[in-house]
């Protein structure tokens, strides 16, 4: 176990981080004239880190934005390009791992506005039916924000764990709190929160493995509960932590849905997962 | 090699239709509009890192192992092998 201090210290001092081939990708992508907004907009939102710094670097100037889009006209794409220069390139032994974190976040983003709009759509008072697509894509992109942050500044702690659930002792999670004295979800929201992310991120991020206890933004907590294991189920997962231990019924219960609600649902993440599978934003 | 399926942008502009026979020059001029992965007739070759749909149906089976006595989420791996299946 680290002591409280040294771990809010080390995660407070994380700087953003992520893959050089995205760096130069985005890089790339800005400097060329012949490039649309769309373009940088799409690379983005499928890096957990570059959304959460953009987004928040924006919310230092507004009153706290939610949206990639508005984070660009807020920031323009000059200010992008100087955020990614205090990036910090990931080793290359993590690189892999970190790949699967980014996967994760990607396709929970996607599953996460086709089950909000599922259950916005059967239930027409539901409070989903007022968020956008770019912020529920954003609320599940960013929503294990903190597992990035144990790969990179508590990377034994988060061996050790990842040992003993190969071992058959329990979650992750669980596993990690008695290795490090947190789980990812206080990192990620301790990092998001002093990074200025939005209340409804900061909900997602503390609280996506533990729904029942969120303390606001409840629907939308469940559905990315259910986002990521859904994603889970598919193969995205963050390296070795592969397995599925369980799931919060009450988050099902909440949400509505049924076993047979699953097929459609999970028929058009493939279709989409598909088409990002299959094309690569910045490619010339 | 030969295309199974058409090669799209997401913008859904199609490219090239499906039975087109793959050459170097097309490889490449595909390649540079960002496209990754194409769909060709027959089984992936080897070492493209594709996986075989036994590979896909083990990797899920052992995703799920820890929780056998669970119905409700053995009835949702259901759920996913055969939404795997129908892209398969």
């Amino acid at each position: 176990m680290i002591p409280l201090p040294t771990i809010a210290s080390r995660v407070l001092s994380t700087p953003g981080f992520t893959s050089g081939k995205t760096l130069t990708m985005l890089k790339q992508l800005i400097t060329d004239p012949g490039t649309s907004e769309d373009m940088v907009r799409s690379l983005i939102n499928s890096d957990p880190m570059l959304t959460a710094v953009i987004l928040g670097q924006a919310n230092q100037t507004d009153d706290g934005g939610t949206k990639v889009s508005e984070a660009l006209r807020t920031l323009g794409l000059g200010g992008v390009l100087g955020l990614t220069r205090s990036f910090t390139t990931v080793p290359d032994q993590i690189e892999r791992t970190l790949g699967g974190c980014w996967q994760l976040g990607h396709a929970c983003g996607i599953l996460t506005r086709i089950i909000a709009r599922a259950v916005a759509a059967r239930h027409q008072n539901s409070p989903l039916s007022a968020i956008d697509d770019e912020t529920l894509h954003a609320a599940g992109l960013l929503h294990d924000l903190g597992t990035a942050v144990a790969v990179m500044r508590f990377p034994n702690e988060y061996a050790a764990a990842l040992t003993r659930q190969e071992a058959g002792e329990g979650p992750l999670a669980h596993l990690l709190h008695h290795e490090l004295g947190a789980d990812t979800g206080d990192l990620g929201y301790l990092l998001a929160r002093s990074w200025n992310l939005h209340p409804l991120m900061l909900s997602c991020i503390r609280y996506f493995d533990r729904p029942k206890q969120a303390d606001a933004h409840h629907d939308l907590v469940a559905v990315v509960h259910l986002a990521r294991l859904l994603a889970r189920a598919c193969g995205h997962v963050a390296g070795a932590d592969r397995f599925i231990w369980g799931f919060d019924d009450s988050a099902l219960a909440r949400l509505g849905l049924r076993l047979d609600d699953y097929p459609p649902l999970l028929n058009r993440f493939l279709d989409e997962w598909e088409t990002v599978e299959m094309f690569e934003v910045g490619a010339k | 090699m030969i295309l199974s399926r058409s090669v799209e942008l997401p913008n859904r502009t199609r490219l090239c239709p499906a039975g087109t026979s793959l050459s170097e020059g097309l490889i490449q001029r595909i390649a540079s509009r960002g496209i990754k992965r194409v769909y060709i007739v027959g089984a992936p070759p080897a070492g493209s890192g594709v996986e075989p749909w036994a590979t896909k149906v083990k990797r899920l089976h052992e995703r799920f192992s820890r929780v056998q006595n669970q119905p409700y989420l053995m009835a949702m791996m259901k759920s996913v092998e055969n939404a795997l299946a129908r892209k398969a």
